[in-house]
Parts: structure tokens; sequence; C-alpha cells
């Protein structure tokens, strides 16, 4: 009876054991394995608690923080972005209504991007005399330069009907990106086609949809300065963006009317689609393989997107 | 209680027994040296384990890359002493202008003896070596898949015993044989002969012999030098291999005793005399022998064919290559 006990024991510890081996081992990631272009999000903006806090005295000073967080894949450089914050002036002064801000994004160091904070000093004014308190909102709007890169193999295959024999290394599909591209412009979908030529060669055509999946606006870049000002806008100067694609490296044109590798393109409901080719040397020899290559679709804007937290300035009663 | 252990005792006992029989089976069998029969191969690759490696994480702008290929020839060819006449082992599937390697490595070059009654065949390595061009790589991943194709001319030897009767339809005699059908096994090539049907009529026999492609790659037109199809089997060179190349057997020889029957044969494809055709992997050729009158009774004879072609074999990896940035 004894020795049954011990036996099993024995087997429950050796299988505690490998258990705990097992186990220690789970959760970890490669680090190469991260992720990094994953993810609708850019930068995140959030009032600390209590800064400014909830209930303020009038005629007082009270600070105002920010926590800005680059969630996304792109870095915010050179304080090329901007926060500025709105108030009602005739109760709040605050001294730097505009601060400019570098943070970074994702990177293999930074899996998480890294965080910056903004703290001013605010001062509230006197209330009616006829109030005990005064309910008004801070809004903080940031305004940033912004990029999307999709990085993907796509399959280059210029046996178009199927008529090859053999085991082929890729097949020509659609490339369907559900999870974001660690911007908050995303490229949802690429569309692949190849297009045969009269001359024996091929050209890989590619329908790039993109969408905007963040909680802001898209501005066209080189106004990014100009949204966060009081500056007058255009209507064009959002859902704007400027497109780039290579295929191996060579640029895709995406633009039939310019010679430029880049197209500017409007979002319409927050989505369009951007059609480009390959055109260098009229396309690919139609002989080879097929074989896969590294597709890079670039996206560069600007972004903005407003947070705002509600006050109440009380009157500091005497009486 | 102890009749318990007693089943138990017993119970092991017995288990014991049958691992000691099957161990001893198993390690009391010796190889019978006459009787080497042929698998369904002829070369087979492999990938050497990291070579290349499932995930390269770049670290310099030319990263060395190496694919190292296992060879192994399964098959019955070439003769002993000679070595394959042709043939190549090439790489494709990623972007030359990211991977920079030697595509193709030539099979004569390498040491593949055939496998016989006291070769278990030929072992050797491909290697290629080259560097990923890291500023090539405009993407954070990179996943190409690899394929290794292997190109070369290949023939299948089926050596049969047939039965050779001037009176088929005379059942009252005695005879040392008779006329009929016979499965083949293998014959250590991936083009095999399986089977051979025998018909009779008076003076005339005829044997169907039925083929088939019992690899696992593509049999192409090719002679045993094989030279213009090879080289055209090479994915990167750019001209294309027609479909009317694929499926196409080279019938060498069909001899019986000391008669050469291989102008007696047909159907032949393409308007050639010697061009056997396979659908869905299979084909036929239909040959004739006719009884010569001074033979009056039944007697066996070796039928020697040969079948020579092109084959095409690939095998894929699917590899990552990563930039950290």
């Amino acid at each position: 009876m004894n020795k049954k006990i011990i036996l099993i024991t024995g087997i429950l510890l050796l299988l505690a054991i490998t258990g705990c081996n097992k186990f220690g081992k789970g959760g970890q990631t490669p680090i190469s394995d991260a992720d990094l272009r994953k993810g609708m999000d850019g930068l995140k903006m959030e009032f600390l608690s209590n800064a400014p806090p909830e209930k303020v005295f009038a005629e007082s000073g009270f600070p105002i923080s920010l926590k800005l967080k680059n969630a996304g894949a792109s870095d915010v450089e050179d304080g090329s972005g901007i926060v500025v914050f709105g108030f009602e002036k005739a109760y709040v002064n605050v001294p730097q209504e505009r601060v400019s801000f570098s943070v970074k994004g994702k990177s293999v160091y930074a899996p998480l991007g890294e965080d910056e904070f903004i703290t001013i000093n605010a001062r509230t004014g006197a209330i009616g005399t006829q109030s005990e308190e005064h309910p008004s909102s801070i809004f903080a709007t940031a305004c940033y330069p912004y990029k999307t890169v999709l990085g993907a193999s796509v399959c280059v295959d210029p046996d178009i009907t199927g008529q090859r024999r053999g085991q082929k290394a890729c097949t020509v599909k659609d490339l369907a990106f559900t999870e974001g591209q660690g911007a908050p412009v995303s490229v949802t979908k690429v569309e692949a086609r190849i297009l045969p030529q009269d001359n024996g060669r091929i050209k890989p055509h590619f329908l790039i949809h993109v969408k905007n999946a963040g909680n802001g606006e898209v501005i066209d870049l080189g106004k990014v300065e100009s949204v966060c000002t009081s500056e007058a806008l255009n209507y064009k100067d959002f859902n704007t963006l400027v497109v780039k694609a290579s295929l191996s490296g060579v640029a895709l044109k995406c633009n039939a009317n310019e010679e430029s590798e880049s197209v500017t393109v409007r979002l319409r409901d927050k989505e369009d689609l951007i059609r480009c080719t390959y055109e260098k040397d009229d396309g690919i020899d139609s002989g080879v393989d097929a074989y896969a290559a590294p597709l890079k679709v670039e996206l560069d804007y600007g972004y903005t997107f407003t947070i705002s937290k509600s006050i109440i300035i009380e009157k500091v009663l005497t009486h | 209680m102890a009749k318990r252990g007693k089943i138990l005792i017993i119970t092991l006992c017995a288990l014991l027994l049958v691992f000691s029989v099957a161990g001893c089976n198993k390690t009391g069998k010796k190889t019978d040296g006459t009787n080497f029969v042929g698998g369904p191969d002829g070369l087979v690759m492999s990938f050497v384990p990291n070579y290349p490696p499932g995930k390269i994480i770049l670290t310099s702008t030319n990263e060395p890359i190496s694919i190292i290929v296992e060879v192994k020839n399964k098959g019955t060819y070439p003769p002993q002493g000679d070595k394959f006449s042709n043939g190549a082992i090439h790489l494709s599937g990623f972007d030359t202008s990211i991977i920079s390697i030697t595509s193709s490595k030539s099979i004569p070059e390498m040491d593949l003896p055939a496998v016989s009654n006291i070769n278990p065949g030929g072992t050797d390595i491909a290697q290629f070596d080259g560097n990923i061009n890291s500023n090539s790589i405009v993407v954070d991943n990179y996943n190409p898949t690899i394929l290794v194709t292997a190109c070369y001319p290949y023939v299948t030897k089926a050596v049969s015993t047939v039965c050779i009767d001037p009176e088929p339809f005379d059942t009252k005699r005695e005879k040392v044989c008779s006329t009929g059908n016979q499965n083949l096994p293998n014959q250590g090539a991936p083009i095999a002969v399986t089977r051979i049907e025998q018909e009779s009529a008076r003076g005339k026999i005829y044997f169907k012999i039925a083929i088939k492609n019992v690899g696992r790659g593509d049999v192409l037109w090719g002679t045993a030098d094989g030279v213009a199809v090879v080289n055209r089997c090479n994915p990167n060179q750019g001209t294309k291999l027609e479909r009317k190349e694929f499926d196409r057997v080279k019938l060498k020889k069909v001899k019986m005793g000391d008669s050469d029957r291989t102008t007696n044969c047909a159907p032949f494809i393409d308007g050639t005399p010697n061009r056997i055709g396979l659908f869905n992997g299979e084909g036929f050729v239909i040959c004739s022998y006719d009884v010569p009158s001074t033979v009056q009774s039944a007697y066996t004879t070796p039928i020697d064919i040969e079948l020579e072609y092109v084959y095409r074999s690939t095998i894929s990896m699917p590899i990552q290559i990563k930039s950290l940035g």
C-alpha cells in the first residue's frame, strides 16, 4: 500500500516538474517576433488625473498635464508635433496655449512606444457675482505628422493562366490587413494583379485600399501647424495624404498623369483606393518562375484629434 | 491481493516476451542481396536542417546565407561506374535583387552512384552560398519560399520473363509456361513499368507494357544527355517549358531474348517513332512478337525494357527574413 502511494506521489511530482518547466517558458516572445507595425493607433493623449482637477477655485492656479503616448510605429520628431489648448478665455488663463513635442513610436527597444508629458500651469479668473460655480471645459488638440508603412511579401507570377506545370513558390492573391500597421491610417487590403504585355513581359499591378481607422482627422502634411492655429483652412486641407509604393525597391507608378513617384489622394468617407503599376523596363520578363517580392506602401499625412475635460470653477465662499 | 499481484507479474512477463520476440525478429533479420527491389524514386532531395534557417535576422548589409540540399540517388541509374551525363539543381522563389546566390549546381559533378545490391545509393550535398542584400529589403519582413528544383535525365530498366507459346489455344499439351498478365515491382526509378499484359494470336504475341509516373515529380521528354530540356528546366533562365514537353517518355529498347522489338511497338505520339505519352501519369505501348515458325513448344524468354526521360522534382521551404531596423 505504501509503495503505491510512493509511486503515485513520484509520478505527480514528475508531472509537476515537467509542467513547471513548460509554463516557465510560456509567454516569452523572441525580440524579433514583436510585430511593431500592428494596431490602428498613432498618438494617444489623455489628461492626467487631477490635472486639471474636476473642481478648481476661482482666481487660483491649477495644473494641466497631458500624457502623450506614441502607440504607433512612426516617430514624431524634431518638435513637429503640436498640442494646442482650448478654454473659455473669460474664465481660464493659460500662459502657453501651444506646446511643441517629440515622441518616439514603437521600436524593438521600446515595443510599446514612448511617452511624453506636457504640464502647464493655468489660472482661473473670477466668476460672476451671482454664481457660486461655473462649469467649463479644457480642450487639448494634437496635430502631428505621421507615416504608415506597410511591408508585405507579394507574389509575382508571370504564369497568369496557370499553364505551367510543377510546384510554384507562391500564387498571386489579394492580401487583407485587418490589424493595421501601427498608425491611424491603415492599408486594409492590397489586390494584386499581373497584367500581360505584348512584348513578352508582365506588369504587376496593385489596388491599394486605405482607410482612416483612427479617431481623428487626416490633414495635409503641409498644414499640420496651420490646423493647430487659428489660420483659415481649405476643405482640401483635410483627408489628404501622400502615397508612395515600391516593389523590390522599384518605385511603382501610382498616378497615370504624373511622373512623380508619389501621388496625393483624398479620402472620401475616410477611405480611398490607389492603383499602382510596376513600369520599370516595361515590366518583368514573363519567362521567370513565380517568386516572392517585397511590396512597400508608404502613406504620409498629418493627423489631428481633440480630447477634453470638464471642470467646475468654484467661488471661494467667505461667509 | 496476492492473486492480483500474480496477474500483474504474468502480464509483465508476457509483455516482456512480446517485446523481446519483436526485437529479436528485427535484429535477426538479414538482408538478402539477391532480393533487391528498387523503389519509386530517382534523386531525392531534402534540406539540411538550418540551411537555410527558418528565420534570418539581418545584422549586416550583406548577410550571408547558405542553402544546403542533401541529394540521394535512390534509383538504379546511372550504370555502375558512370556518372550523370547531365542535370542540374536550381534555386528559385525569391527576389534575386535581395538574395544574390549561385542558383544552379551541376548534377554530373556530384557523386551519386545508383542503388545496387551492394550499394544503398549515393548521397551528396549541393551547397549554395550567397548574400542577402539588406539594403534591398525595404520591408520589415520578407517571406519568400525557397524552391529547389532538380532536373536530370534518368533511365528505367525493367526485366521480366514472358512466355512464348506458338500454340496458345492448345490446352491439351503440357507446357512449361502459359501466357498471362504480370504486375512488376518498382524498378528503382520514378517511371516504372507496372504491368505486362500478354495477348496471343496464332504465330503472334502482343505485349501491352503499362508505364506509370510513380515518383513525386514531373516527367519531361528528353534523352540521356537531356541537354536541351535540362537547360530549360532552370526557373531563372527565362525560357518556358512547353506543355507538350511534359508527360513524354522515350521507349529506348524492348528486347525479347536476342530480338529487338522496339520498331514493332505502337502507339507513339507527336509523330515520333518512340515517344510514349502519359495521361494522368500513366501510359502504355503495345509491342508485337512474331513467333518463328520453327518454334514448336512454349518457352520462357526474358523481356528487357528501357525507358529514357528527364525527371523534374521540387522541394520547398518557406523562410522569414527579418530586419530589426
